[in-house]
């Protein structure tokens, strides 16, 4: 039984690797280094984002960057997530920035002077203009907000703001505020590999912006968008199912607490 | 011995659980419920977000309970070269998984498995 042990753990792992990949969205990491293979250029030069990409699905995203700096609204927002039903699964839509990070693959569709995100998750899309206008004034907060980008060489750089405060940063229910304004960098390293990161800038929840990022995949050559209509046949929805806490399952139980940032240091004084 | 194995292939399964239900399986299922239930093919809806598949399972003394169970979603199963042809109308059909946290007859499947061992609905279809 001692040598059969390893085998069956293998068995497991295996199992356990094929039903993730069945996911689609990319669980496993990919390499941050370049591959090697050119990137391809649109006709005025720039390096071209367009294809499908196979997004990851990343459950906490700021799990790179712990402990959060949290403000004491925004501990107690990230404390009290069990008390509520994530977003997602009532189907609204995720919002800027969790639509970068929530499951299926997505399109990218450049032009001259704009860069369309096509994603199969609940159908969203963002048009970014990249011809140096400014954002749209008077218009209501949205889940998606208000984007506009614009070149740094080879880096597309897009800036968010006007969000609302009723999506969720992530399956983990880290939370923002009405405050939450985010910029997106999306760089393609190789033909098969792009490189995203998003900065977190909500001054309500948080002392100081974090960043985090990652790199998705090209998605396989014969892989084109599908429909995705949350509420087509939600059973989970329909039938009253659904139970507050995050999707991740983590702070079910209320048990998993999040820490108060430290103490900043006054103004001036030097970094012990 | 065997009941460590056992443990540690059910903390696998139940690790791989909580990933692939990206959508609702800790809001609505209870891991530490697990289920097993063969049974006759009723129904299968192959529609976003989940699928679902109904099943007539006949305890021992001959009693049939209608059962449905949650699956992956429709487009990651398409992917892999699956289809709602894959499972057809009468088929025997076991489903290992874990039961619905409000107690009805729901079950979020992790594993499907024909009457010769082959599993369906995970990985790239061969």
């Amino acid at each position: 039984m001692r040598a059969l042990l390893p085998a069956i753990i293998a068995a497991a792992i295996v199992t356990h690797a094929g039903i993730v990949s069945a996911q689609g969205a990319g669980p496993a990491p990919v390499s941050a280094a370049p591959d090697g293979t050119p990137i391809p250029r649109a006709p005025d030069g720039k390096a071209d984002l367009s294809g499908i990409w196979n997004k990851r699905l990343v459950l906490n995203t700021a799990a790179s960057v712990q402990p959060l700096p949290f403000t004491p609204e925004g501990l107690k927002a990230f404390n009290d997530v069990w008390n509520h039903i994530d977003p997602t699964s009532r189907c609204v839509f995720p919002g800027v920035p969790r639509v970068n990070t929530s499951p299926y693959p997505f399109q990218i569709v450049q032009l001259s002077d704009k860069v369309v995100f096509l994603y199969e998750y609940m159908h969203n899309f963002r048009v970014i203009y990249t011809d140096g206008r400014g954002h749209p004034t008077g218009r209501e907060p949205s889940l998606l907000g208000d984007s506009v980008g614009r070149w740094d060489g080879d880096t597309l750089v897009i800036d968010t703001i006007n969000l609302t405060d009723r999506t969720w940063l992530d399956d983990h229910g880290n939370r923002h505020s009405d405050a939450l304004t985010v910029t997106e960098r999306w760089r393609r390293i190789s033909a098969n590999q792009l490189s995203y990161q998003e900065t977190v800038n909500d001054p309500k929840f948080y002392l100081k912006p974090w960043t985090v990022g990652w790199v998705m995949p090209l998605a396989p050559k014969d892989w084109v968008l599908m429909e995705y209509a949350c509420t087509d046949n939600n059973k989970d929805l329909t039938d009253g199912h659904l139970q507050p806490g995050p999707l991740d399952g983590s702070l079910r139980n209320g048990t998993a607490i999040g820490q108060p940032a430290p103490p900043r240091l006054p103004p001036g004084s030097a970094p012990r | 011995m065997p009941i460590r194995v056992a443990v540690a292939v059910a903390g696998l399964v139940l690790a791989t659980a909580s990933i692939i239900a990206h959508h609702s399986f800790a809001a609505e299922f209870d891991g530490n419920k697990p289920v097993v239930l063969t049974g006759a093919v009723t129904k299968v809806e192959w529609r976003n977000p989940h699928i679902w598949v109904y099943l007539d399972v006949k305890d021992a003394g001959g009693k049939v309970t209608p059962w449905q169970c949650e699956g992956s979603a429709p487009n990651n199963l398409t992917r892999q070269g699956w289809s709602r042809e894959t499972l057809k109308q009468g088929q025997e059909i076991t489903v290992e998984g874990w039961r619905a946290k409000d107690g009805t007859n729901t079950c979020n499947a992790g594993a499907w498995k024909l009457p010769g061992g082959q599993t369906v609905f995970a990985g790239p279809r061969q």
